[in-house]
């Protein structure tokens, strides 16, 4: 077990030595360079600009140069905005969107494997079929438009939340339902399939022929396995919500991460764009590192090695 | 045990029908002819396949022949909504647009032109118009009164915490808006009729709304079906070669479809976008070489099962070249699965997409994409809704019947469930 997760580990190292390998050469590769972009400027002053940033040294020196700076944490500044970096928007509007991310999860999490028992114990009749309408309609609408719809209808109509900002919790109860939505319905179905898998098995059977009562069935016997897929996608799901994050935050006006990445995005500022990347990146492989070393201590029936 | 009489006429042939009731009455099927049996015995992916055709043909023909292209505008007529209230004086009739304009339209809601401004009196907030010498005065200041007295409370609340605002946006949102007076007279509404001339409605340009969401189907549509074309072109011959040729090969394939993989492909679609710029082409190029890697693995798995079989040893001792042995053995037997798949890469291609326009990635005006259409009614959607729903609900639908109709199609294919 030691072995596979040293193994899982040095997988991740690569992983993020490509990301960030791949983002330079993609960064790199857009045609003309930060100079050509706005006004000509005088060479001398060029040169010392260029100096500055160190785009007067080679390719390789530059992708040297960066890779030292990431992995000390230098995550570059923007080339538009003079003084800001990437560093700090990440201080900036990172704990907003743990904040929202987190609750989010909580909300999958919970709210999900809930909904998923509920359907699985009441298959194939009213709560199910309703459930199971619900969470299709998770998986279709697009988040913008479940978010526009709930601003609509809850903030314009019925006047009960507010539209815009993070200073209450009213604030977080939209991006928090929105970014959760398309989460929601995979794990009410993972759920729900799993449940009723196991439910078949022998071992339930023999549960309820012990006489165990069908809580003590469900709870201890049939849910503790059935759970273990769903674990399975909470990697996954944490690339969702960064995901969901842009287009939520965009919605609901919270200057989260999200939210600056698409503005750098809309304004062109490519070191902004290509620092958030490579921490988005770092951030998704590192949480599914977790969650898969996780795993091994949750599913004892799988043998690592 | 009794013994069995024998009479001459337990003997006798047996009738025409009665023969027949040994026959195999079903007909043998295929396992196509199967499949496409239990894929029409199933109505909700027959609805959506009904569905998914109707939207196909909508986006691709109805534009070619409506009077108004996608790119025509006319700004006086910007922001009109599916219904008009209209108003009527002296037998003249008119609409009062979002901005207080008031523009003349026909009694069965035809748009005809905006009717000519006399005055705009900025300090008593109103504009005056003329009808046949009898004045109308749209007074707007109800609402700019009530604008200024939330604005004097947001000021208050900045420094007061304990003010909600919530309520006070609320009620300003539902204040009166505007009063339309004839003399001394308030004017109300006689009507409330469909737009004749745009019958979705139109953007905030002046577009028809009808029209670009057509259109904004064709590109949404294309960017969704050729990106699954592409995956699965990928894919297939990837995971193809990967299972066939086995061994070295095959785990160094496979380790790079797994580094590849464990990379968040939305992130790499948007930083190809940002480096290929805006488009309908960057993002099928992006969105192509990034989502086949599924498919990749998929049809491994199934070559690496197929390829034991005795139907490739028969044709490689007959042979066959490798490339025939893939194109004409083992693909054939695995397009269930693959078809599946691609189908399920459709909606998922047009989500993407859709996002891809939303973070403003996507097609650039005055072409439109579903995801665009959202994108530039996201601003005003408080004041007109329809033009971010509309879109929206396109969207919706066609995912949804995407999601169906792939869900039907693979349990017609899942051998599991041949009965």
């Amino acid at each position: 077990m030691a072995k596979y997760i040293v193994k899982r580990i040095i997988s991740a190292i690569i992983t993020i030595w490509f990301i960030m390998t791949l983002t330079f050469i993609l960064m790199n590769s857009i045609p003309g360079d930060p100079m050509s972009m706005g006004k000509a400027l005088q060479p001398e002053v060029e040169a010392a600009v260029r100096a500055k940033y160190g785009l007067d040294k080679p390719l390789i020196e530059q992708y040297l140069t960066y890779l030292k700076n990431y992995t000390h944490g230098d995550f570059g500044v923007s080339f538009q905005k003079i003084g800001l970096t990437t560093n700090r928007i990440i201080a900036d509007g990172f704990p907003y969107s743990l904040k929202i991310g987190g609750w989010s999860s909580l909300f999958i999490i919970v709210a999900g494997i809930g909904f998923g028992i509920i359907s699985a114990l009441k298959q194939n009749k009213i709560p199910d079929r309703v459930m199971m309408i619900v969470s299709t309609l998770g998986a279709t609408v697009p988040s913008f438009v479940f978010a526009t719809l709930f601003l609509y209808v809850f903030n314009r109509k019925l006047g009960w939340v507010p539209s815009f900002g993070a200073g209450t919790w009213k604030h977080y109860i939209g991006p928090v339902l929105c970014i959760g939505m398309f989460s929601l319905a995979y794990v009410t179905r993972l759920t729900r399939t799993s449940v009723l898998d196991v439910l078949q098995q022998d071992y339930i059977r023999t549960a309820r022929a012990k006489g165990l009562s069908e809580g003590v069935v469900i709870i201890k016997h049939a849910l503790r396995n059935a759970l273990i897929p769903v674990v399975t996608y909470l990697g996954p799901m944490i690339a969702s919500l960064i995901t969901g994050s842009f287009v939520v935050e965009k919605v609901f006006g919270i200057a989260g991460i999200g939210s600056l990445f698409t503005t750098s995005i809309t304004n062109r500022d490519y070191t902004l764009i290509m620092g958030i990347t490579v921490f988005f990146g770092i951030f998704i492989v590192i949480a599914t590192l977790i969650v898969d070393v996780l795993y091994v201590f949750i599913d004892p029936r799988i043998k690592y090695d | 045990m009794e013994n069995i009489k024998m009479s001459p006429d337990m003997w006798t042939p047996l009738e025409k029908h009665e023969k027949d009731a040994e026959k195999v009455s079903r007909q043998s099927l295929t396992f196509w002819q199967d499949a496409k049996r239990r894929l029409k015995e199933n109505k909700v992916a027959m609805v959506s396949l009904v569905a998914i055709v109707i939207v196909i043909l909508a986006c691709v023909f109805v534009p070619m022949f409506y009077p108004i292209t996608f790119e025509d505008q006319i700004l006086d007529f910007a922001n009109i909504g599916i219904m008009m209230d209209i108003y009527e004086i002296d037998g003249s009739y008119f609409y009062m647009n979002g901005e207080y304009y008031l523009i003349d339209v026909a009694p069965d809601g035809t748009l005809l032109k905006k009717h000519p401004l006399v005055k705009d009196d900025t300090t008593n907030k109103r504009y005056i118009y003329d009808f046949n010498g009898q004045e109308v005065i749209v007074d707007y200041s109800p609402y700019f009164n009530a604008k200024v007295e939330y604005m004097n409370l947001e000021k208050k609340a900045k420094k007061d915490s304990s003010i909600d605002l919530t309520e006070a946006k609320f009620n300003l949102d539902n204040a009166k808006k505007v009063e339309i007076k004839a003399g001394d007279e308030v004017l109300n509404s006689i009507d409330r009729v469909h737009n004749k001339t745009y019958i979705l409605g139109t953007d905030n340009l002046g577009r028809d709304m009808f029209v670009r969401i057509l259109h904004g189907g064709r590109i949404s549509l294309i960017v969704g079906f050729v990106a699954a074309f592409v995956n699965l072109i990928i894919g297939v011959l990837y995971g193809g070669i990967a299972g066939y040729i086995g061994g070295k090969a095959d785990n160094i394939m496979m380790r790079i479809v797994d580094v590849i993989s464990a990379i968040p492909t939305l992130l790499y679609v948007i930083l190809l976008m940002v480096v290929m710029g805006n488009g309908m082409m960057p993002i099928i190029i992006a969105l192509s070489i990034t989502y086949w890697l599924s498919m990749a693995r998929l049809v491994r798995g199934q070559v690496l099962g197929l390829k034991e079989q005795e139907f490739v040893l028969a044709a490689q001792s007959l042979g066959a070249s490798t490339k025939r042995i893939m194109l004409r053995h083992l693909v054939p037997n695995m397009m269930g699965p693959i078809m599946v798949s691609a189908t399920m890469q459709i909606p998922s291609a047009i989500f993407t997409e859709a996002f891809l326009s939303f973070v403003g990635l996507g097609v650039s005006a005055p072409q439109a994409s579903w995801g665009s259409l959202c994108n530039d009614a996201l601003l005003t959607y408080m004041t007109y809704p329809y033009q971010l729903f509309l879109p929206a609900l396109a969207i919706s639908i066609t995912i949804l019947a995407f999601n169906l109709f792939s869900d039907g199609l693979r349990d017609a294919l899942d051998p599991k469930q041949r009965k």
